[in-house]
């Protein structure tokens, strides 16, 4: 008898599709199964009784909408040994998940066969993804329409502030995806990137071996594609099975939209209606609707392969965890400049990196890779200056080889820290973490690599860094305006006019970014540093 | 017999016939008082060789409704004995240093009672003064529709009469007798309510024995007044004849409105005028807050001046955030300063600058400190009280798995139970947690540690048992015919099926069952 499993990811906004739930998804319907996927707390699944549930979890500052979530579903399995909860979180902090919730979290990977049930030898990690249950739910991931895999498992290194070791603690230098990437093409179409999750592809042995496949794979240097006949893909999906819900949505929803692209073929639009309503497509609750669009092919077909959108696309490769600058050389960035990488990322985490860094630039410039993009932790070991430096250098470096580097400063948060409880690192503070998110919020996140814009946003040199991280907020986030209103020149006077004794007070203040001073306390604030607070106070607008 | 004209004092006479004071029972403090007053004189005389010899005798003859008070002070002299017991509202005492410090006084029983005896004896005389008030008689002249005598003078020649009696030459002692206490007053003639009254009012010691926190030699109250250099002040009041005096009621447990419970420590405060003079100072007693405290002789701090208590024990509650909280606590305040005087009515002070001051440094103590202790204390009782629930509820869950769980009502039912004892548990960590910091009890803060770590096991304890309702076996194959329905649907099937049971018999039932769920199971109707 075919299990009833229910798959649950937490109502998290996530950028990447569920991949684990994907390949467990894909590995039930090799058995036989019925698989429905649920993003987040829906209540009329959690009514039904479920032979198995499996929770996803992601990372630790999703604590508890994790938590809840798990908790919301335990109740709906017949037995708790089939509520499984698997992924990133269950990894790091399982024994938590345990005491918290009373389910003993799956860590790991599922790499081994017969993982999950008795009777059977199947690898669920090296099975295709099943990307139809991302037609289950309305949410969409930003990444949804790529391949995502791992041609390496695990890492070379052991970095402290890193997950990886945890989670994927054996490594694995070489897996192959020809056979996923060919199935994904034959069950759901070709996509248009490649998103790669290695930890650390430059430290595997294999790495030739892997650009070699990646360009066997169609993501050689230059390459494109024409995205595929979806409606041929998807009636050929319910010619093989009828019962195919996912496949029989996709076809209407094709059906639905084409019509757009005929609107400047007026005799062709009037054919596509007239079949439309000959078969009655109109309604996918129509009982007989399968049928009718298989029927209906032969009419449709040579529109849709006539009409559909054949336009050459670009086929990228995106090693998303970024490459480790130690490990490059002359050989492997060039084999690496064979593929269409973009961008290509490399981390440039500490500053004593910085020699090996530049050269790892260097070298990606001469083999013709001018898109880079960039990692910088911060609020770790680090200091603000050095995290200063490392921005700029990502300028200086662009000015001499022509690249265009995006910097993305990452905040180090533990991988033991739920729901991003304020970590501070050692030579960070508070207020200096706001400025620094307030600057990048503005921009998504990332650095651009134009000189003009990094010397405004961040500041000429370190000490104007320092002067604009100690900068009330609204005054970093509209810098403009509220130079223009003078908020910014009257700030820094009056900071300027201060009292040796009175600053080292008010310093600390901004530097905890409290600055509610006390009944009790004011007697240790002179008046000039009372009024200069008052810049930090939330209520003033800088707009006045 | 000499003539003397009487002197009217600052009270007017109609104020004495109607009761003074709001309590009657004020009547014994100010005899108390003024007999404090006749010990320390004849202390300071060389009379009596210190307190412990000193004795007050307070007798109540409830036959002849009679009371009588008195002292081995040093009494008065013949010479004195007139113009003092005479005259109304004008004392010899200085305010400042006695207790009793305004000759109205004398004359509290007044109100009460029909005659007011006095009798007194110096040493060295071989005669004893004796005093009559009428006021029986007194207070049918003052009626408004009395005629006669419109002089206040004469009406007090006309009632008080005076004679002298013979001694022996070594007697000195001074008493007051209230012969025919008034039916309105019966109160004042109880024993049991006298005894309560005198061990909170007067200035009676603490007993040691019961109340170890007055002798212990490093932090008790009597080492704290020799740091502080300050008497005690104690006397001794013997009630009809006991041969043991009265006591302070303080002793190491006390009756709460939850519990019994005990005083582990005391604390002390004390505050300073600006010239560096004591103030005052206080103690109150460490519970462990489990109600507020019950036993009415020692309920609520109370404020005392010469170690006789001013007020009651709800003096101080408006000087508490919440008037209540007074309750809480057992404790003394003991004052100093000269400017703080007892109302007239001696249930509080009089509203001068020093009083003002007081209540303002008091509160410091009273509001900021004492007022959040209940609170305090009465968030961890519950919270250790909520713990200790859920630990026997969830064996009761546990009972009922063990008998076995029949339907999914059932079922639903022991989710609920489990879900509020696990809420009960968070709860409870949640408040302890949050006060945890603030309780330096050494007893307390271990019992908090052990609480805590309790509950780690409980909430998994609880976790357990979800898992194991989970798991719980009944009707598993209809269980699993249905799963695909909601919880509604399988319930209304679930009755259905009891119906089946009922009315059919035992194999056609089954059958039919059967029947019902096999069509279930086809397809899912909606």
């Amino acid at each position: 008898m075919a299990r009833r499993i229910l798959l649950v990811e937490p109502a998290y906004s996530n950028k990447y599709p569920p991949l684990g739930l994907m390949k467990i998804s894909a590995y039930h319907k090799i058995l036989g199964d019925e698989v429905t996927f649920v993003k987040g707390m829906s209540p009329s699944l959690r009514d039904e009784i479920w032979d198995r549930i499996y929770v996803t979890t992601l990372f630790s500052f999703y604590w508890d909408i994790t938590i809840k979530t798990i908790k919301y579903y335990k109740r709906s399995v017949c037995k708790t040994k089939d509520f499984f909860v698997g992924g990133i979180l269950a990894s790091t902090l399982g024994n938590d998940i345990e005491d918290e919730v009373g389910i003993k979290p799956f860590k790991g990977l599922l790499n081994s066969p017969g993982a999950l049930d008795g009777g059977n030898d199947i690898v669920i990690d090296q099975i295709t993804p099943d990307y139809d249950i991302l037609d289950q739910i309305d949410y969409t991931y930003p990444s949804g329409n790529s391949y995502i895999a791992y041609m390496t498992r695990g890492c070379v290194n052991q970095c402290p502030f890193c997950a990886v070791p945890v989670i994927e603690p054996k490594f694995n230098n070489y897996i192959s995806i020809t056979n996923q990437i060919n199935s994904i093409d034959a069950l759901f179409g070709k996509k248009s990137n490649l998103l790669l999750m290695d930890n650390n592809v430059l430290g595997s042995n294999k790495f030739n071996r892997i650009i070699d496949e990646l360009k066997d794979l169609g993501f050689g240097k230059g390459a494109s594609f024409i995205p595929d006949n979806l409606f041929e893909l998807y009636c050929n999906r319910l010619r093989k099975n009828s019962d195919d819900t996912i496949a029989r949505k996709k076809v209407y929803s094709i059906l639905q939209t084409f019509p757009e692209r005929l609107k400047r073929y007026v005799d062709v639009f009037g054919r596509y209606c007239d079949v439309m309503s000959q078969f009655s497509l109109q309604e996918e609750s129509h009982p007989d609707f399968v049928a009718n669009v298989l029927a209906a092919y032969d009419d449709l077909s040579p529109i849709f392969e006539k009409y559909r959108n054949k336009a050459k696309k670009q086929r990228l490769v995106d090693f998303n965890q970024g490459i480790d600058a130690r490990l490059v050389n002359e050989l492997n960035m060039k084999k690496l400049a064979e593929i269409n990488i973009k961008p290509l990322r490399i981390a440039y985490d500490n500053i004593s990196l910085t020699d090996i860094y530049s050269k790892a630039v260097a070298l990606a410039a001469k083999n013709g890779i001018f898109d880079l993009s960039n990692y910088i932790l911060f609020n770790y070991d680090d200091n603000p200056e050095d995290f200063y430096f490392r921005l700029e250098h990502n300028i200086k470096l662009n000015n001499k080889y022509g690249t265009r580097i995006y910097s993305f400063p990452m905040k180090y948060i533990p991988v033991t820290d739920k729901n991003r409880r304020g970590y501070v690192g050692k030579h960070w503070s508070k207020k200096y973490i706001r400025a620094v998110q307030a600057i990048i919020n503005v921009t998504k996140g990332s650095v651009a690599p134009g000189e003009s814009f990094f010397y405004k946003a961040f500041g000429c040199d370190v000490e104007e860094f320092h002067k604009i991280m100690m900068m009330p907020e609204p005054y970093i986030m509209q810098r403009f305006a509220s130079e223009e209103a003078g908020l910014t020149s009257r700030w820094w006077d009056e900071y300027s006019a201060l009292e040796e004794e009175e600053r080292i007070l008010v310093e600390d203040r901004i530097r905890r970014n409290d600055f509610q001073v006390e009944e009790d306390e004011r007697q240790f604030f002179g008046r000039a540093a009372l009024s200069f607070l008052r810049h930090y106070d939330r209520t003033i607008s800088c707009t006045i | 017999m000499e003539s003397k004209k009487p002197v009217i004092g600052i009270f007017s006479l109609e104020s004495l016939t109607t009761g003074m004071y709001s309590d009657p029972k004020v009547v014994y403090r100010e005899y108390v008082q003024n007999a404090t007053d006749a010990i320390d004189d004849a202390i300071d005389a060389g009379i009596l060789a210190n307190r412990e010899a000193g004795e007050i005798s307070v007798k109540l003859n409830s036959r002849s409704r009679t009371i009588t008070i008195s002292d081995n002070g040093v009494g008065l002299p013949q010479a004195k004995a007139l113009s003092t017991l005479y005259d109304i509202g004008r004392s010899a005492k200085r305010y400042d240093k006695k207790r009793g410090f305004r000759g109205i006084g004398r004359l509290a029983g007044l109100s009460y009672s029909e005659k007011l005896v006095f009798k007194t004896s110096a040493k060295g005389e071989e005669v004893a003064t004796v005093v009559t008030w009428d006021s029986k008689k007194m207070r049918e002249m003052l009626r408004p529709d009395h005629a006669g005598e419109e002089d206040l003078a004469a009406v007090i020649e006309s009632i008080v009469s005076y004679k002298t009696v013979p001694e022996d030459i070594d007697k000195h002692y001074f008493t007051v007798e209230l012969v025919h206490v008034d039916e309105k007053f019966s109160e004042l003639l109880n024993e049991q309510q006298i005894r309560l009254y005198l061990s909170q009012v007067g200035p009676v010691p603490f007993r040691a024995d019961r109340f170890p926190y007055y002798s212990d030699r490093h932090s008790g109250i009597r080492k704290k007044m020799e740091e502080l250099g300050k008497s005690l002040e104690e006397y001794y009041i013997y009630l009809n004849g006991d041969p043991n005096p009265l006591y302070k009621g303080y002793k190491t447990w006390i009756t709460t409105s939850k519990d019994r419970d005990d005083i582990r420590e005391i604390k002390f405060f004390e505050e300073y005028h600006e010239n560096g003079e004591l103030f005052f100072w206080g103690w109150y007693g460490m519970s462990s807050f489990k109600g507020y405290v019950k036993d009415p002789e020692i309920q609520g701090l109370r404020v005392r001046k010469h170690n006789i208590q001013i007020g009651s024990e709800r003096t101080l509650d408006p000087l508490f955030s919440q008037d209540r909280f007074n309750r809480w606590f057992i404790g003394e305040i003991h004052l100093y300063d000269k400017n703080l005087i007892p109302n007239a009515r001696r249930d509080d002070f009089e509203p001068n600058d020093t009083y003002f001051l007081f209540k303002e440094r008091l509160e410091k103590h009273t509001k900021d400190v004492l007022s959040k202790i209940p609170a305090l204390y009465s968030n961890i009782n519950s919270a250790f009280l909520k713990i200790e629930t859920s630990k026997s509820s969830l064996q009761d869950i546990e009972n009922k798995l063990k008998n076995g769980v029949n339907s999914e009502v059932e079922r639903d039912n022991l989710f609920k139970k489990r879900d509020q004892i696990k809420s009960n548990i968070e709860r409870g960590k949640k408040d302890i947690e949050k006060s945890k910091s603030k309780i330096e009890d050494k007893t307390l803060v271990k019992k908090i540690a052990e609480t805590l770590a309790e509950t780690v096991t409980l909430e998994k304890k609880s976790n357990e048992l979800e898992n194991k309702i989970i798991d719980v076996e009944f009707n598993s194959h209809t269980a699993k015919a249905l799963s695909s329905y909601s919880k509604e649907i399988r319930k209304v099937v679930y009755r259905i099926f009891e119906v089946v049971e009922r009315e059919l018999e035992a194999t056609a039932a089954k059958k039919m069952q059967e029947a019902i769920l096999d069509e279930l199971c086809k397809g899912k109707v909606k």
